[in-house]
């Protein structure tokens, strides 16, 4: 077996079999042609074949090429209109993630598993959104008549321009997000008294210490409520003014302090739920809710800060 | 002096279209691959060949060219030859190719006298 004989069946191997015989005839002709003009320019027949073949390049690519297939996932025709499609299909897997949580957390389960699941299942259906979604578009790209791209959405005319909007800065999705989650850390101050982590003798063991209530958990459910305000005035506003931002910051340091000392006391978690799920030190729990804690209200605040300290666009 | 990197960049993108052109209007006398290749490059429009023969298959498929093959010969090639409508789109194209070098002309010329 040649040199060339290699290279004509590595590249037919990715041709349709209908177009072998006339592909194969042709290529072969093209190579031996190539092949006899540099022997007769003086060089070495061996020498010659590897020169020729090389320039041809990989037989994948020039297999590709010669059958007008794609070498890409999506292509420029399509790559937008894929784009946009997930953007917006990722969020609905927002929904059952949510489902999942609030499942959860009413049939009692403890509320670090029942977050987890929910994550769980929200990387979950993304994941099958974003390969189904791909699929489709992959298939249209190889199998879609060209002559269709433009009827997917439509030709683009000025229509399909962003409504305009004063410089607002915080959009609506954010804010929705935004209070969505708070009012979940509320919930689940709340549910303390109603849904709790079960034992496996199937005692309520409260995951927070009981005491909290009703004092504590008022008024850290209080501050969370305050944050909510916040966050539609901000929406309301359409960015965050420094006065917004002082409230931000003050509402955060008194969230953020109340959960430390409360973590610092051991009086943050109920140490009885501890013991039925084998958890050994409280010190350790109580010392990474107070890390997660400083950080998270930290780069609130500061983030808060340089939005609302940011030159408005004109 | 130009960058040689970015200076071949660009002319491959001014040039691209010139090889279809090109083609068309040298296969009016049939042809087969690797003669054009040669013809190509001897008419200043080099092109590489994993790059014309697609090409030339692709063209084909769009009915601009024929194709039959030549057995009297010891190396059976195939042979191409410009059809009707592909001897229209050349001398569409053509002209096009014209107007845009007149018209970037134009633009240069207010340029280059003052």
């Amino acid at each position: 077996m040649t040199l060339t004989d290699r290279y004509v069946s590595a590249t037919l191997r990715r041709v349709p079999a209908d177009q072998h015989p006339d592909l194969e005839q042709e290529l072969r002709a093209s190579v031996a042609d190539a092949v006899e003009a540099k022997v007769e320019g003086g060089t070495d027949p061996a020498r010659a074949e590897t020169d020729v073949l090389n320039d041809l390049g990989d037989p994948d690519r020039l297999a590709a090429d010669l059958a007008g297939r794609p070498l890409h996932l999506i292509g420029p025709a399509y790559y937008l209109d894929w784009l946009r499609l997930l953007k917006v299909l990722l969020w609905i897997s927002l929904i059952p993630g949510a489902v999942v949580l609030t499942v959860d957390l009413v049939d009692g389960d403890a509320v670090g598993s029942a977050i987890w699941s929910g994550i769980w299942t929200t990387a979950s259906v993304a994941l099958q959104i974003a390969f189904w979604t791909t699929l489709v578009f992959v298939a249209l790209e190889r199998y879609g008549s060209p002559r269709d791209k433009g009827d997917l959405t439509g030709p683009w005319t000025v229509d399909r321009l962003p409504a305009e909007r004063p410089a607002r800065e915080a959009s609506l999705v954010d804010t929705v997000v935004s209070v969505g989650l708070l009012v979940l850390v509320a919930a689940v101050l709340l549910l303390q008294n109603v849904a709790t982590y079960r034992a496996p003798d199937g005692t309520a063991v409260p995951v927070l210490q009981p005491d909290l209530w009703p004092v504590w958990t008022g008024v850290l459910v209080a501050l969370v409520a305050i944050e909510i305000v916040l966050t539609i005035l901000v929406y309301a506003r359409g960015r965050w003014t420094v006065g917004l931002a002082v409230a931000n910051t003050v509402v955060g340091a008194l969230f953020a302090g109340a959960v430390v000392w409360l973590a610092s006391a051991d009086r943050l978690v109920n140490p009885a739920f501890l013991d039925v799920t084998g958890g050994d030190s409280l010190a350790w729990l109580s010392n990474g809710i107070i890390a997660a804690t400083v950080v998270i209200a930290g780069w609130d605040v500061v983030s808060v800060w340089v939005k609302a300290l940011r030159v408005p666009r004109a | 002096m130009t960058d040689p990197e970015i200076f071949a960049g660009h002319s491959q993108e001014v040039r691209r279209g010139s090889v279809v052109v090109a083609s068309l209007l040298l296969l009016r006398t049939p042809g087969y691959g690797y003669g054009l290749l040669e013809a190509l490059a001897a008419a200043g429009v080099p092109v590489d060949a994993n790059t014309l023969y697609p090409l030339l298959r692709r063209l084909e498929k769009q009915g601009l060219l024929g194709s039959e093959w030549n057995t009297d010969e010891a190396r059976p090639r195939k042979f191409y030859r410009t059809s009707p409508a592909g001897e229209r789109l050349a001398r569409d194209l053509l002209d096009e190719w014209l107007a845009i070098a007149r018209s970037l002309q134009t633009i240069d010329s207010p340029e280059g006298t003052s």
